[in-house]
């Protein structure tokens, strides 16, 4: 069956997250979010998800939010500074320099009522009562033929002292969260789905009308993400290169930097005059807005991943209205649902045929699709995002401060153990 | 398959030390209780096999199994495949194969299955079956997940690795069942350490391929050409003539090597079953090596050959066949090439040293007249496989350094077996983290041993007969 989330009422989007925030700061618990995600200077894939959570966390819960990296706190300044700027260049500078660094980790203060929340793997662990973590794909286990053995090795030496130590762990995706099941064995009432979100900043859609190509421009295709292995870019280069014609009437544009296992994804020679027309783009990493202008102004995405915990690229495609052309695989059509067009990321010809299906009728061109588009879009939030795990962990925040009243009722009630005879007579007691 | 089974002698207290610290998985030796393969299993609409495969090679998510091209047949996983493949069509089941069975998850990922005619939806209607090793083994959602792996035990890392799988005895939660070829096997543990429920296929599973239609003597008879092993697709090039590339491309499914047909082979074949040197014949020996046991004795054995002095007037001739090929072990086999390149005492014996892999059916008859003998690792988890696919073929084998405590079926025993006499540490650093193992192995005492035990054999059981090739291999077979 397909997994499509359900569709909230709108009391859920905007106050039921604001009355949850509510509840918690009146709660006496604290929340501490690792940001060690947001340290990269380049912001894609998982940063973009930590940050996205960490926007929504500044505004509906400023007072009970800490932000950590490791063992320290991190100011707030800092972090709202990187979610500006959309990088975290000046913020892995100013915490190992000192001026971001906010003191250390408040183990004892908070008492049994801290609740670590962390956006991917865990650099440190049991810190906190309560913790969680979320989990954006099983790939370095599933796929590791994609990733390079350190990477592998990382992620496999702290999976599961992560899942071990997590009162809930989430997955972005049922997909994400059934290979948590079925691969590491982890019992289902303790994982959950936490969807991730999309945003723009407001004034993208503005500025974006600005920079528009001219009309008469012959349209193009957009593949977005990561050059590594997973993301299957060999494909494209192998429909271009099996049917030379399409870049006739369409150019394509590959945009995003350079990743591992570089020798996997070298462009076949016979794309090289594609390139030198202009047919064929590489611009590599492109920034948020450059990568929105291109989102809003393709024909259409190609997403060929052979494996993907979430998709996002299909998200943000899909949330500027632009049809996404993306391979059946793992968690995309979850995400995807009826909107894309999928293909066999196998099979060259399977990719050509959607392409030409696309190009035959055009879904930008349908009145419905963009509405279809909008609804998709406010199903991922991060505000949702975060009203799901908060949600949650209100229930295991419950179940932990029960057992604590529960044991102190417990320690009231029961009678002292009975004094030794000879130490009431003052003697001491035997060792 | 003969269920009688014996254990071989243990490996002495004195010999090394190696049984003190050897763990085997799952205990007790075997697995105990094991039911047949129900028709449930056959009877499912579609059975779906998956193998550590890299995907290059595939064009498709699903495609027929039968239609897969396999990189080498004799041994591991592809012979594992294509055994399966002749058993389904034997029960008219429809044999699918998945290159990433982890890449389907919601409806439309099933999209590539409807396009074959194949409903899912039914759960209990569609059965995946792993085959290779277990630590790589993947999932396929909403299907029912058995394993069918040719490992009998796993030698165990002395401490236990980071990552989930490393250890390589446990599989992911999601499998139900294990399916075995004999009842000696161990059962898989899941993630909990608890032992799988197995299920044992039918006798003569395990070499179905090899002798079902079109694998027979008649299939090579009249062949001709000098070079009758590349038409017929057996591959094979000397460790002085081996191309990294051809080798590498041919394996990721670009098709044959196109590499030319080896000199140093032809020249090793003409004088086979010829006298040479007084009363010696140059015999060729198969040697398996499983590329995915991190602890295998092999690498280090031919390394030993290599240096040693004059091992080319030893009259033998070893021809490696490389089997479980995967992401994993990529360069495997041309790193060992490097290493006896820059080790090798002398440059002849480059030439007396061969690397091979059968790509086709019309060969398989072929083994038999070609090798006198082959030298099966004891210690390769999957050597009772190879040992029935050996025997299949009509190549007798030798057991080198088997571990303590294995069983074999009794229609496997080697011709003989020598044991470890030391053990040794191999240090592994690959995607499953740091692991030491502990691995009984030959001294080089011991390895002169096997050398003059092996041409005894070979010279008391006569050299292998001849085939019966047309004209030009005949001419030069015996020219």
């Amino acid at each position: 069956m397909r997994h499509m989330p359900e569709r909230l009422p709108a009391i859920v989007r905007g106050e039921a997250l604001s009355a949850l925030a509510r509840t918690i700061a009146g709660s006496g618990w604290r929340i501490f979010y690792d940001v060690s995600p947001l340290f990269e200077e380049h912001w894609t894939g998982i940063p973009v998800v930590a940050a996205g959570l960490a926007q929504v966390l500044l505004r509906v819960l400023p007072e009970t939010t800490q932000f950590f990296y490791e063992h320290h706190l991190v100011t707030r300044a800092a972090v709202e500074d990187a979610l500006a700027r959309g990088s975290g260049l000046f913020l892995h500078r100013d915490f190992f320099k000192g001026p971001a660094q906010d003191g250390v980790v408040p183990l004892f203060d908070w008492g049994a009522h801290a609740l670590g929340i962390y956006p991917s793997v865990k650099r440190v662990r049991q810190l906190f009562p309560l913790e969680c973590s979320i989990v954006h794909d099983l790939s370095t286990l599933v796929t590791p033929q994609f990733h390079e053995i350190a990477n592998i090795r990382y992620h496999a030496e702290s999976m599961m002292s992560d899942l071990r130590s997590n009162a809930v762990t989430f997955g972005v995706s049922r997909a994400t969260v059934e290979d948590l099941a079925a691969y590491l064995g982890i019992d289902e009432r303790r994982l959950a789905v936490a969807y991730n979100g999309v945003s723009w900043p407001w004034w993208f859609p503005i500025q974006v009308e600005n920079e528009r190509e001219p009309a008469d421009a012959d349209p193009y295709f957009l593949v977005l993400g990561t050059r590594e292995p997973r993301k299957n870019i060999v494909r494209i280069f192998e429909v271009l290169a099996l049917f030379p014609e399409l870049l006739d009437s369409v150019r394509v544009v590959i945009a995003g930097r350079m990743g591992w296992l570089r020798e996997q994804q070298m462009i076949p020679p016979e794309l090289e005059k594609a390139i030198d027309a202009g047919r064929l783009v590489l611009p590599g990493f492109v920034s948020e807005f450059e990568k929105y202008c291109l989102l809003s102004g393709a024909a259409a995405t190609i997403y060929p991943s052979f494996f993907e915990g979430f998709g996002l690229p299909v998200l943000e495609s899909l949330s500027v209205g632009t049809p996404c052309i993306a391979s059946f695989s793992s968690a995309i059509p979850e995400v995807g649902g009826q909107l894309c067009t999928y293909f066999d990321p196998f099979s060259a010809e399977s990719l050509y045929h959607a392409i030409r299906a696309v190009l035959a009728d055009p879904p930008k061109q349908r009145a419905d699709f963009g509405d279809a588009c909008r609804a998709a879009a406010e199903r991922f939030t991060w505000d949702r995002m975060l009203f799901q795990i908060l949600t949650r962990m209100m229930q295991e925040m419950e179940r932990h401060d029960a057992i604590a009243i529960g044991q102190r009722k417990l320690l009231e009630h029961t009678p002292s153990p009975p004094v030794p005879e000879r130490r009431r007579r003052g003697r001491p007691a035997p060792v | 398959m003969a269920s009688q089974s014996r254990a071989l002698k243990p490996l002495p207290d004195g010999a090394g030390g190696a049984g003190a610290r050897r763990r085997e998985r799952g205990g007790a030796r075997g697995a105990p209780n094991s039911q047949r393969v129900d028709a449930e299993f056959w009877g499912s609409d579609a059975i779906v096999a998956s193998v550590p495969l890299v995907e290059p090679g595939a064009r498709a998510a699903v495609i027929a199994a039968a239609r897969h091209p396999c990189a080498q047949i004799l041994f591991g996983f592809e012979a594992q495949l294509r055994a399966l493949v002749r058993l389904a069509a034997g029960r008219d089941t429809t044999l699918l194969l998945a290159p990433a069975p982890e890449l389907f998850s919601a409806t439309d990922s099933f999209s590539a299955f409807r396009r074959l005619g194949i409903a899912v939806g039914a759960a209990e209607k569609l059965v995946h079956v792993r085959l290779g090793m277990a630590r790589h083994a993947r999932l396929l959602k909403q299907a029912s997940n058995v394993i069918l792996t040719g490992e009998s035990h796993t030698l165990l890392p002395t401490s236990p690795p980071q990552h989930p799988f490393g250890s390589g005895d446990r599989v992911p939660a999601g499998f139900s069942r294990q399916l075995i070829y004999f009842p000696e096997q161990s059962p898989l543990s899941g993630l909990d350490g608890h032992p799988m429920p197995t299920a044992l296929l039918d006798d003569g599973a395990v070499v179905a391929d090899l002798l079902g239609p079109g694998a027979g003597p008649s299939a090579w008879v009249g062949a001709d050409d000098a070079a009758f092993c590349a038409e017929l697709g057996l591959e094979i090039a000397s460790f002085a003539e081996f191309n990294a590339a051809a080798w590498r491309e041919a394996w990721r499914g670009a098709g044959g090597s196109g590499a030319p047909p080896s000199l140093d082979w032809r020249r090793a074949v003409t004088f086979a079953g010829a006298p040479n040197h007084g009363s010696d014949r140059l015999t060729p020996l198969l040697l398996p090596w499983n590329v995915a046991n991190p602890a295998s004795i092999v690498p280090p054995l031919i390394e030993r050959l290599s240096r040693a002095g004059r091992w080319q007037d030893r009259s033998l001739r070893l021809v490696v066949f490389p089997f479980n090929e995967s992401w994993e072990t990529a360069g495997a086999v041309a790193g060992l090439i490097q290493r006896v390149r820059a080790a090798s005492a002398e440059p002849a014996t480059l030439r007396t040293m061969f690397l091979a892999r059968l790509r086709a059916d019309r060969a398989a008859a072929l083994m038999r007249h070609l090798f006198a003998l082959a030298w099966v690792e004891g210690g390769d988890p999957e050597c009772a496989l190879t040992l029935a696919r050996l025997a299949a073929l009509g190549v007798p084998a030798v057991l080198v350094a088997p571990p303590p405590n294995l069983t074999l079926p009794q229609a496997l025993m080697p011709r003989f077996s020598v044991v470890a006499d030391e053990e040794t540490r191999h240090e592994v650093l690959d995607a499953f983290g740091a692991r030491l193992f502990m691995v009984p192995s030959l001294s080089a005492r011991a390895v002169a041993g096997l050398i003059g035990r092996t041409r005894d054999e070979i010279a008391r059981a006569g050299p292998p007969p001849v085939p019966r090739l047309g004209g030009g291999a005949r001419d030069a077979a015996h020219a």
